[in-house]
């Protein structure tokens, strides 16, 4: 609301700050007047949300903006209730299935089902169709993902679904094959200096252009980030100068640090001293894919260039078991004892050219 | 050939009576000393004794003896082709006795043609008649036949003893006879009669006969309907198919095996004892294998062996002395309170110093007692694994100390009632009618299924320290006076953990191999199993020292077979079993490189491959492969196991200088859990047999002499816990946040980019100084800082802290989530800062409440003002057309006067004004018109409120 980033959130698809084209192809698409199902990726905090509710906005008006959270109960075959939250406006429904679990198909079947046989009574003023946004698609479960490629056909009249993801990998082939595909690329990092120095003009402030790259930088490319980081730095000093501290957050130290551990020593008691931070990062509820992630990209820092590809590779790998696996520690753990054999290996390789 | 198979039935007879014959009469002819033997012995004085007195008197006996007749009958049929030859004189009259029986039923003529001349006194019985069926005539007869024959036996002797004819014609109709079955009849007849031959005169129809000797009898005569209606009886009861209710064969057959097997036990008493004597000579060999199995065959086993060999006495217990020893003590210690003895108290300490240092793992038993005399521990724990003689040891030392066992165990219904009932009845009381007075031991076996609540009442009877007063009502029973045994296998079971407290525990170690197998021994000899002593204790290795096992397993064995060898062993599959252990022992057995034991009778696949020659000890890579996929296998729980390798591996000792072996461990941890994974996702359990092999892999890179110190898995419990109470934090927090900020995030988004610089921006260094005296831009800030923390649906709530103090903490506390140890502390807002913003918060969620309430009513005013504008502006009253008809509500008309300002700033009505329009208006119309006013009064005569007034939050806020 009153966070920069809520606040300076464009609504509008021509008030939208990057990838300004296919702002106008959306726009485009809209305006002949319908729609087909939209699989919307890309990483986090590159606008997916925002864009796609300006698409909304554009298609119903302002009445698509009144938004109300509604609770609704389903019932599995086993008789347990499930709860789950969603947002809707008159015109369209929100929904993140993955909050249910295991149980997401029931929501999907059942939701979709009672939104999509009401007809809209009044269709010459209105839309006939009405808009179902599922979130996190990526997280459903195959079975879901299953349910959900026949319910996308079978009420395609009544309403459409906006798919909303990081991945598509994890979407069932089925499913893309559906859906019109629009990737959200991440911001440059140009972009969002533009963005923070807009947002900032706006707010009357005066940010200078090393700290907004600097922001930029930090960010990671994620825009949500960015405009949040520089509203902290404004409320930690003002006015701005362009060398000050940009916090960044604990766990991405905590991260840091612990890579840092890795390559300092290898053997089995620092591993399970490594061991104990993983698990203090995944209590914190990072998930184990970032985990991973961050720590490969620590690690790679730390490398030697002839390594690198044998220590993404195993990364990969083990990021692959992560996914088809059950508990993540175990395949955290492999990874660090994967690289620190690697590591070691080199070191050793090293002195004895050395010597 | 018939003589030979009389001697052949009769064997069993002439064997028993050999002893009993002293006369050495023996002579070639077997066939009359059978006879002799199976008829009584009136008959062998009837062939021998010719004087007139004996013969009478035992002749007159005969009918009376008759219940043998039918026997008779059999003996003779089976003689009669025999009997041609020999003429004997016995034999003859013996014939003729029983002929004369017989010859009536066939034919008049043949009756009446030799007796008739010697007998007058029948002559009645002969008029009688003659319409009747023959049989009827024969029985009514016959009584007085026989005793008419009797007194002429001698005549037959004389007469008709050479007369080849008559006697030749008298088989012939005897053959015929054969199947007649008048002649059963008549015996039943003959029976009936016991009663009719008097020697006093009877009342009613008689007949009165006259011995050779002058002594008189009466034979009561029947009527002719009882007649009747007795043949009809004994027709119908009776088999009629022939004499005996057993065809002659049969019982040929019958005791024909009976002979036989009589033979073959005597044979094999032979044998038996030639066996014995060729062990004892030879160790086990040179029996002769045909008689061995024909033993085999023929033996019933009716125990099991494991009843048949149970020790019965203290002495012949096969546990551990110390344990036996440290049982009895206790149950001794109780002879003061249940038998009321005095505890030998010195010399016994003494002795027990020199126990106790003997045996230093057992718990140390203190001779105290309390004050009620009774041992400190009151209940004694017998835990270990099965097959050890748990419950056998408990049995024999309670007897042994002069208790009454009264057994309890899993069979039994053990819910708490009735737990306590019988607790009750076996420890308050004691049997008193019953033989034996001896106080009650209960022995409860198997405790550690039964039910927590069950236990508590032990426990409670236990603890029981004092009498109840005597005024109380006794319902709860006294406290305990008699011991108690408990036995389990497994002692950590939760719900004994408090009975482990406070009891004896008293743990039992393995049986020593060597002292089991050579009690095996004993009961292989007495049970005829050859087996040498290695094959018994590779039994005894197989089956743990479970001694139940091991003779089951020989019982079994002896059944088929009649020996037991080391290959049978190793090729038996009984005997192994999945012996629960304790994850520790497991983890531990994992961790621990096997000594360098002498192992050879586990190595299963040696065996297989033939290789048994080659002893492989414990240590090779094959057998500790083997042994730990065993030892994998019984654990069950994989995922347990697994959780603690994986948190104790690291610990482990290792060389592993290129970490090679660490990735290895990790690629086999990896594996499985997508096993696992797999295995709860698709249900299907194929995978899950690779799972066990973990382990192993763990054993072979990590197994040391010195394994680390296990430590119980636990981390990730902690963190599920832990993570789940994160999740629920987030979780909380975005349930109420706005939806028009909460479409834009998701839990991940939250934690990992939001809520960390969130955390930063709803701290802003605020002056410390009264709001009231805020600059405007720090006011406008301040109401930023107040919806953004709304809008994530945060406050601050206050607390109390370990220390006492109060403090403002964020709620919910997702401060937690972002926070990592270690890091640099976040800064902090003053107290009264928290304090500040948690009240403006309050406030303003209080207003917007307020708004939501009321937001007809304020688009309404709102509405109303520019109405009114707009009407004063265009003059008109008319509606607003370009308001919806359903949206238009009635507008009060503008009241005509003066507004006054009342104290309050508000526009009032004066009571003047209200008593004004009292009169313009109707009485209805002035009731609303008052409550509408912000201010009015009511007077009620003898109380008032005074001056009321509607007052809304929105006006104080």
């Amino acid at each position: 609301m009153s966070l920069w980033v809520d606040k300076h959130r464009p609504s509008l698809l021509h008030k939208l700050d990057y990838h300004k084209q296919q702002a106008a192809n959306l726009k485009k698409l809209v305006q002949s007047g319908d729609l087909p199902h939209l699989l919307v990726y890309g990483p986090s905090g590159a606008g997916k949300k925002t864009r796609i509710t300006c698409l909304l906005r554009e298609l119903y008006g302002a009445g698509a903006e009144k938004l109300r959270i509604e609770q609704s109960q389903f019932t599995t075959p086993s008789n347990k209730k499930i709860d789950i939250s969603t947002i809707a406006s008159n015109y369209h429904i929100e929904v993140n299935p993955s909050d249910v679990g295991n149980n997401d198909r029931i929501v999907i079947q059942e939701l979709i089902k009672n939104l999509a046989q009401v007809n809209q009574l009044d269709s010459s003023s209105q839309k006939e169709f009405k808009v179902v946004v599922l979130t996190e698609v990526d997280r459903l479960t195959k079975d879901a993902q299953h349910a959900l490629r026949r319910t996308m056909e079978k009420y395609m009249a009544t309403c459409r679904l906006i798919l909303c993801c990081n991945s598509t990998s994890k979407v069932i082939p089925a499913i893309r094959s559906r859906c019109l595909g629009v990737r959200i690329a991440a911001p440059s990092e140009d972009e969002i200096c533009q963005i923070l120095q807009n947002v900032c003009k706006k707010e009357g402030c005066n940010l200078p252009i090393e700290l907004a790259k600097r922001i930029a930088v930090k960010s990671n490319r994620n825009l949500r980030r960015a405009i949040l980081m520089c509203e902290a730095c404004k409320v930690q000093q003002y006015p701005f100068s362009a060398d000050q501290n940009i916090s960044e957050p604990d766990w991405e130290i905590y991260l840091r640090e612990t890579a840092n551990m890795i390559v300092q020593q290898q053997s089995p008691k620092r591993l399970l001293e490594v061991r104990a931070r993983l698990y203090e990062l995944l209590t914190h509820c990072i998930p184990a894919d970032i985990i991973i992630k961050g720590l490969l990209q620590e690690l790679l820092a730390n490398c030697d260039g002839q390594l690198k590809t044998e220590v993404v590779q195993a990364a990969a790998y083990y990021d692959h078991r992560l996914m088809i696996g059950q508990k993540a520690i175990y395949h955290l753990e492999a990874f660090v004892a994967k690289f620190m054999a690697i590591y070691k290996q080199f070191l050793d390789e090293g002195m004895a050219e050395f010597f | 050939m018939d003589n030979g198979l009389f001697e052949f039935e009769y064997a069993d007879e002439l064997d028993a009576l050999a002893d009993f014959d002293d006369e050495p009469t023996e002579d070639v002819c077997k066939p009359k000393r059978t006879l002799n033997f199976t008829t009584p012995n009136a008959k062998t004085q009837y062939g021998k004794c010719k004087t007139g007195d004996e013969l009478n008197s035992s002749l007159l006996l005969e009918p009376v003896l008759s219940p043998e007749a039918p026997i008779n009958g059999s003996l003779l049929r089976g003689r009669t082709t025999g009997d041609n030859s020999v003429g004997s004189g016995e034999k003859r009259a013996r014939t003729e006795d029983d002929d004369f029986g017989d010859l009536p039923s066939d034919s008049d003529e043949e009756f009446t043609a030799p007796p008739i001349n010697t007998r007058s006194e029948i002559e009645p019985l002969s008029k009688r008649p003659r319409l009747k069926e023959n049989s009827k005539d024969v029985i009514k007869i016959s009584p007085a036949k026989i005793n008419e024959k009797t007194t002429n036996s001698d005549i037959y002797d004389e007469d008709w003893l050479k007369d080849d004819w008559n006697v030749n014609k008298i088989i012939s109709k005897r053959n015929q006879a054969k199947t007649s079955h008048s002649t059963r009849a008549l015996d039943e007849v003959f029976r009936d009669d016991k009663a009719r031959l008097l020697t006093s005169r009877p009342c009613g129809n008689f007949l009165n006969i006259t011995g050779t000797d002058g002594s008189r009898f009466y034979l009561k005569l029947k009527e002719e309907e009882d007649f009747d209606k007795e043949i009809i009886e004994s027709s119908k009861t009776k088999n009629i198919s022939g004499l005996l209710s057993v065809p002659w064969e049969i019982l040929r057959q019958q005791v024909e095996q009976e002979r036989q097997n009589k033979i073959i036990d005597e044979a094999r008493k032979i044998t038996e004892a030639i066996n014995r004597e060729i062990d004892d000579d030879l160790g086990l060999d040179g029996v002769d294998k045909e008689n061995e199995e024909t033993i085999a065959l023929s033996e019933p086993q009716k125990f099991l062996w494991v009843e048949k060999y149970a020790p019965c006495r203290y002495t012949e217990l096969l546990s551990e002395e110390a344990i036996n020893r440290t049982l009895l003590h206790w149950i001794k210690l109780w002879d003061f309170v249940v038998f009321g003895k005095e505890l030998p108290n010195k010399k016994k300490d003494k002795k027990k110093q020199k126990d106790v240092k003997k045996w230093k793992r057992l718990p140390e038993l203190t001779d105290e007692l309390d004050k009620f005399n009774r041992p400190l521990q009151k209940v004694v724990l017998l835990c270990g694994p099965p097959g050890l003689g748990k419950t056998t040891l408990a049995q024999i030392v309670a007897t042994h100390a002069g208790y009454n066992v009264v057994e309890m165990n899993a069979s039994d219904d053990r819910s708490a009632e009735v737990f306590k009932n019988k607790l009750e009845a076996a420890t308050q009381m004691k049997a008193v009618l019953g033989a034996d007075p001896r106080p009650n031991c209960l022995v409860i076996d198997e405790i550690d299924g039964a039910p927590q609540p069950a236990i508590n009442m032990l426990l409670n009877l236990i603890r029981k320290t004092d009498v109840p007063p005597p005024g109380k009502k006794k319902s709860d029973g006294g406290i305990l006076l008699r011991p108690i045994i408990c036995i389990c296998n497994d002692q950590y079971v939760t719900s004994l953990r408090q009975l482990r407290q406070s009891a004896l525990l008293l743990s039992f170690p393995q049986t020593e191999s060597s002292r089991l197998a050579s009690r095996l021994y004993e009961v292989i000899r007495q049970e005829h199993l050859k087996a040498d002593m290695n094959a018994l204790l590779a039994l005894c290795e197989r089956t743990d020292n479970d001694i139940r096992s091991c003779l089951n397993t020989l019982q079994f064995v002896r059944k088929n077979r009649k020996e037991l060898t080391v290959q049978s062993v190793q090729g038996m599959s009984i005997g192994q079993k999945d012996a629960h252990r304790s994850l520790f022992s497991t983890w531990y057995e994992i961790f621990t490189m096997p000594r360098g034991k002498q192992n050879r009778f586990v190595n299963l696949r040696d065996l297989s491959e033939g290789k048994t020659t080659k002893a492989a000890t414990a240590t090779t890579p094959s057998v500790r492969f083997q042994n730990i996929l065993l030892v994998a296998q019984a654990a069950g729980e994989y995922d347990k196991v697994k959780q603690g390798l994986f948190e104790n591996y690291l610990e482990a000792k290792s060389k592993d200088p290129h970490l090679v072996g660490l990735n290895l461990a990790n690629e086999w941890l990896g594996f499985t859990d997508m096993i696992q994974r797999y295995t709860n996702h698709s249900q299907d359990y194929s995978l899950m047999k690779y799972v066990p092999f973990l382990p192993v892999t763990f054993h072979l890179l990590y197994a040391s002499y010195t394994p680390p110190r296990i430590q119980y898995p636990h981390s990730q419990f902690e963190m599920r816990t832990k993570q789940t109470k994160s999740d629920n934090l987030v979780g909380s927090m975005m349930a109420d946040m706005l939806p028009t900020v909460k479409r834009f995030v998701n839990t991940t988004a939250m934690v990992m980019d939001v809520i960390p610089p969130l955390m930063d921006i709803i701290q802003p260094t605020l002056r410390p100084v009264n709001t009231q005296l805020y600059s405007a831009r720090e006011k406008e800030e301040m109401a930023n800082l107040i919806r953004i923390m709304i809008a994530y649906n945060m406050t601050y709530h206050q607390e109390k802290q370990e220390d006492g103090q109060y403090n403002y903490s964020i709620e919910p506390k997702v401060d937690e989530i972002i926070k990592f140890p270690g890091m640099k502390q976040h800064r902090q807002m003053t107290y009264a800062a928290k304090q500040l913003i948690a009240r403006e918060i309050d406030l303003e969620k209080m207003r917007r409440y307020e708004a939501k309430l009321t937001p007809v009513l304020n688009i309404q005013v709102e509405k109303k003002s520019v109405e009114s504008k707009t009407s004063k502006a265009s003059s008109s009253s008319s509606d607003n057309p370009s308001l919806p008809n359903h949206l238009q509500t009635l507008q009060a008309k503008p009241l005509a006067g003066d507004k006054v300002v009342n104290f309050f700033g508000h526009f009032t009505k004066t009571k003047r004004e209200v008593k004004v329009e009292k009169q313009q208006e109707k009485k209805d119309e002035k009731k609303s018109e008052i409550l509408a006013t912000d201010i009015w009064f009511h007077f009620k005569e003898g109380f008032s409120n005074a001056v009321r007034r509607n007052v809304k939050i929105q006006d104080l806020l």
